[in-house]
């Protein structure tokens, strides 16, 4: 298998940095957002020119070497475009087009770490007709590639169910997720997992075996809901803490440390102290 | 004063008669006088937090006074504070004159603290009839509370690196803040209205400068389809994005204002970005973070146009380096939670001075120690990012125009 043959192989860190936010996306992703609306599943390849800056209107005046800037002054700007091609769902293959303003942020949002419209990946985002912004896109989340199969039967499940990941846990709810921990779809598992965690049905230890149990992009993502997903408690980031101790498999650390990796990304400043530990451990042995 | 009153006219000698009483010192002997904190008979919010020195401001708490003994007509009390710790209200109101009524029916004032209290009820309103040295009728011990060990923290935390189109700390901030202060004196009761709606939290002000730079150089050349062999044309060398921020400003969003940061809010980074004081149930370091960054494209592109207006080529210059340099104070505060007011206890700067080019560890730099705080931390919109982002403040150009890189086809 290939697990990341979108986006096409590139330097380390970008390969980092889209599977830290795939870990991010996947753990955080609400399927009621998607469940009943027009959805895709689609590769993205960004255009030649994705990524690059430029000033909108400017050129340079190749005889002489002036920059010539429009009358009014305009921002330079940062040019996403390329194309997708639908890998589940109902749509057609289709384009995009837009540029934003290089701003300086107080918060960076997954996008602005790795935005597969520049360097390419997997995403599940609701289509339409004209984009002319990311927005347009609703809520873009970036999957592991080998995880989009997986998609339209976790959205007919919670269309079915439309409560079962909601805010509030009861008996019947958590009859419905406990099952999905142990089911064939991951998507469904994770949304099992984190309901399970932020409403503390799920003891540390019961969490640690499940960890133990995972393989693979899975135990990278339950590694980061143990770090930075909702409900976290000490218990359960010393759970956590005590798996990347104890694991002696050089295999089995890679996809422990992309979550721990990906908690000291996107999480709080608690969870980076938490993932700074598990990845300590991890690289100590 | 009513008519037919009877009381003893300021001068002995003088003639006295019904018609000068509503405007005549009465020097009747005063009733005796009750007073209440906070217009309450509760003595545990018997307190008043002591005035803001920046900036300039004094938290008022309301209070009131009755006569509690009869009195055949209203009294005028002369409200004093020996030891110094009160006004009434302002500055410069050292002494309340109140006229008490005879009916037993409260008198508003208002107080405000001074100076700081060292020991619960150190601070007493004296009652006094007629004169500032008059008979005392009554007295009332209160608290000016204040606070004393504020501390603003700021731990430099990971490295600057190029990361994702960004020239950031990843995987870490670029500064961690922790700030506190301790509610004095000893024994002030939190639950207190005084005290309940106050959270030490964090302020800062970013300081005008140029907060970043990012080059470009290494121009290439993609020709555009049906260009002529031997088309020639010249590029500037290198190109500059220099971000600027011309006044220093709030470093704040509107959902958090005026402090740099809040829990529950839109633009909340840390959940524990206010916390009550030491001494209070709960209080501790109020925590948050920054990590001043700057977008880095990997490439600037523009189009080339020759002498025709016609667009011969396209031309990209790689990143050669970035820089980000802002500076900014950083002050530790108590703030109201319901007012929105606040009073700064002590500050520290920090600067961003890092360059993707540049060798070694690149890290933010803060001060070595906090200092007391001299000026006003800026609260008014518009804020910093806010300033920045306009496009006034960002310019796009060539390093120098003069230096070209000249291609043919």
């Amino acid at each position: 298998m290939l697990p990341y043959q979108v986006p096409p192989p590139q330097n380390a860190e970008i390969v980092l940095l889209h599977d830290s936010r795939a870990v991010h996306d996947t753990a955080a992703v609400s399927l009621a957002a998607y469940a009943g609306a027009s959805w895709v599943v689609a590769t993205v390849k960004p255009g030649p020119n994705s990524g690059k800056a430029t000033t909108p209107g400017a050129y340079v005046r190749g005889d002489t070497g002036q920059v010539v800037t429009p009358p009014e002054r305009v921002q330079a700007v940062l040019i996403k475009e390329g194309t997708w091609q639908v890998v589940a769902g109902a749509s057609i293959p289709g384009s995009y087009r837009w540029t934003e303003p290089l701003e300086q942020k107080r918060v960076l949002t997954p996008e602005d770490r790795y935005s597969p419209f520049i360097h390419g990946g997997t995403v599940l985002f609701r289509p339409a007709p004209q984009i002319k912004r990311l927005d347009d896109l609703g809520p873009v989340t970036l999957l592991f590639s080998d995880w989009a199969q997986e998609v339209a039967p976790a959205l007919a499940f919670v269309q079915n169910r439309p409560t079962v990941f909601g805010d509030k846990l009861g008996p019947w709810e958590e009859r419905e997720l406990t099952p999905l921990l142990s089911g064939h779809n991951r998507l469904l598992a994770v949304c099992a997992l984190r309901s399970l965690q932020a409403a503390g049905r799920l003891p540390p230890e019961a969490e640690r075996v499940y960890l133990d149990r995972s393989a693979g992009q899975l135990a990278s993502i339950v590694m980061y809901l143990m770090l930075a997903g909702p409900g976290v408690t000490e218990a359960l980031a010393g759970q956590a803490l005590d798996a990347a101790r104890s694991t002696r498999d050089p295999a089995r650390r890679s996809p422990l440390h992309l979550g721990a990796y990906a908690a000291s990304i996107f999480g709080d400043p608690a969870a980076q102290t938490r993932a700074h530990a598990v990845l300590e451990a991890l690289t100590a042995r | 004063m009513g008519p037919g009153c009877v009381c003893d006219p300021t001068t002995a000698d003088d003639a006295f008669t019904p018609a000068d009483a509503a405007s005549q010192q009465c020097v009747l002997p005063c009733p005796t006088v009750e007073i209440e904190v906070n217009n309450t008979p509760t003595a545990t919010d018997d307190l008043v937090q002591v005035q803001s020195v920046h900036p300039p401001g004094r938290p008022i708490v309301n209070c009131r006074i009755r006569a509690i003994s009869s009195c055949p007509m209203a009294a005028t009390i002369v409200l004093t504070n020996p030891d110094g710790r009160l006004r009434f209200p302002g500055s410069g109101d050292r002494t309340c004159s109140v006229t008490v009524p005879n009916d037993g029916s409260w008198v508003p004032f208002r107080i405000s603290g001074e100076t700081g209290s060292q020991a619960i009820g150190d601070a007493v309103i004296q009652a006094h009839c007629n004169t500032a040295d008059g008979e005392l009728k009554g007295q009332k011990a209160l608290t000016v509370f204040w606070f004393d060990q504020p501390q603003i923290n700021i731990a430099a935390g990971g490295q600057y690196a190029l990361s994702g189109g960004r020239y950031t700390v990843t995987g870490a901030n670029a500064v961690n803040y922790s700030a506190q202060a301790r509610i004095r004196p000893a024994g002030v009761d939190c639950s207190a209205p005084q005290v309940r709606n106050l959270r030490i939290g964090i302020l800062q002000t970013a300081l005008a400068s140029v907060v970043g730079r990012i080059t470009w150089g290494n121009p290439a050349v993609r020709w555009r389809a049906g260009v002529a062999a031997g088309t020639t044309i010249r590029v500037p060398s290198q190109y500059r994005r220099t971000i600027n921020l011309p006044t220093s400003s709030n470093d704040s969003e509107a959902t958090v204002a005026p402090l740099y940061d809040q829990p529950g809010k839109g633009a909340t980074l840390s959940a524990n970005s206010l916390k009550p004081p030491v001494g209070c149930a709960g209080g501790g370091a109020a925590t948050s973070y920054d990590t001043p960054a700057n977008p880095a494209p990997a490439t600037y592109t523009l189009p080339i146009r020759d002498a025709a207006a016609a667009e011969v080529a396209d031309v990209d210059w790689q990143l050669t380096s970035v820089t980000v340099e802002p500076s900014f104070d950083t002050y530790v505060v108590v703030f109201n939670t319901a007012s929105n007011e606040f009073s700064a206890l002590r500050r520290r700067g920090w600067r961003v001075n890092v360059n993707s080019s540049a060798a070694g560890a690149q890290r933010a730099a803060p001060d070595a120690a906090d200092a007391a705080v001299t000026a006003n931390p800026l609260t008014a919109a518009p804020y910093g990012n806010d300033i920045v982002n306009q496009a006034a403040n960002q310019v796009t150009a060539p390093v120098d125009a003069a230096v070209t890189t000249t291609f043919t086809k």
